[in-house]
């Protein structure tokens, strides 16, 4: 493995801490990949001295307590800049409110859907005398039933994006209003 | 050799390897290593504990090209040693007791 191929592996792996411990750790890695070069070792014996990236996780994971991500306090600025904003974001956050009554009336509208096509079903055992609107009924509840179930499926899809969309919003957020401590 | 004990010698001699020069992250590994095993990933989380705790410093030096991080240590530091060394005489005066002969025999 190549110096940048591991320092790519360790950077994926400290995805969950904050951008200044990611830096310190990839910058102490690097270091040493370079020393042990410079003492004559190959680049590839040098990442594998270091062991496997499992090893060192748990390492670093172990001492998470001792090697904490920085304090983060409130920052005045980014205050300031919010409340300032907030004519521009609070636009932003009825259309973000809309969005979501967008989303519980295309639920609302396919669980109608899904209770006309199960209504249907039943329908058809009452009517079965005039087989010709029996049958009609019965393939519309099957459509409007599998229809429902495809509906579903996709605003599951919609809701997964969206509120992951959320969290970025919260987290960028967070990083605005705070600074980490140095 | 017990974790416990194990890790705060580590520390003492991490501070001992910046005793009278100022070192590395792979210098300091290099000293240590033959009087314990240390690696890599066992330093960095023993390098911030001891800054955040005031006994080292940190310092960047450009070297080929690249910063290399340097690590001073304190007054603190150094007063940690000296502490080291008293608790020292005390674990040997243990030591001296668990492993004492019986008399009697």
């Amino acid at each position: 493995m190549t110096k940048n191929e591991f320092l790519n592996i360790l950077q994926k792996n400290l995805m969950n801490m904050s951008e200044n411990e990611r830096h310190h750790y990839t910058e102490y890695y690097s270091e040493i990949i370079d020393d042990s070069i410079e003492d004559g070792m190959s680049e590839q014996e040098a990442v594998a001295s270091l062991g496997n990236i499992d090893g060192i996780m748990e390492q670093i994971n172990t001492s998470g307590s001792v090697a904490t991500s920085a304090k983060r306090r409130i920052s005045v600025f980014g205050v300031i800049i919010f409340i300032c904003a907030s004519p521009v974001w609070l636009s932003f956050f009825g259309i973000y409110i809309a969005i979501w009554a967008v989303l519980a009336a295309l639920y609302a509208a396919d669980f109608a859907m899904a209770i006309s096509g199960l209504a249907g079903m039943a329908a058809f055992l009452f009517i079965l005398s005039n087989p010709a609107s029996a049958f009609a009924v019965l393939g519309y509840s099957i459509f409007s039933v599998g229809l429902s179930i495809i509906a579903c499926i996709g605003l599951n899809r919609l809701d997964f994006y969206f509120i992951r969309f959320t969290k970025w919003i919260f987290r960028s957020l967070k990083n605005f209003l705070t600074k980490e401590e140095t | 050799m017990d974790i416990q004990l194990k890790r705060g010698l580590l520390d003492v001699c991490v501070l001992s390897a910046l005793k009278f020069d100022d070192s590395y992250g792979y210098k300091i590994i290099k000293d240590i290593k033959p009087y314990l095993t240390i690696s890599e990933s066992t330093l960095y989380p023993i390098l911030r504990r001891l800054e955040s705790a005031g006994m080292i410093t940190e310092y960047s030096v450009e070297h080929n090209g690249r910063l290399r991080k340097y690590y001073r240590i304190t007054q603190k530091g150094k007063e940690r040693l000296d502490a080291f060394s008293q608790e020292w005489e005390e674990i040997t005066a243990i030591q001296r007791f668990v492993t004492r002969e019986d008399k009697n025999q």
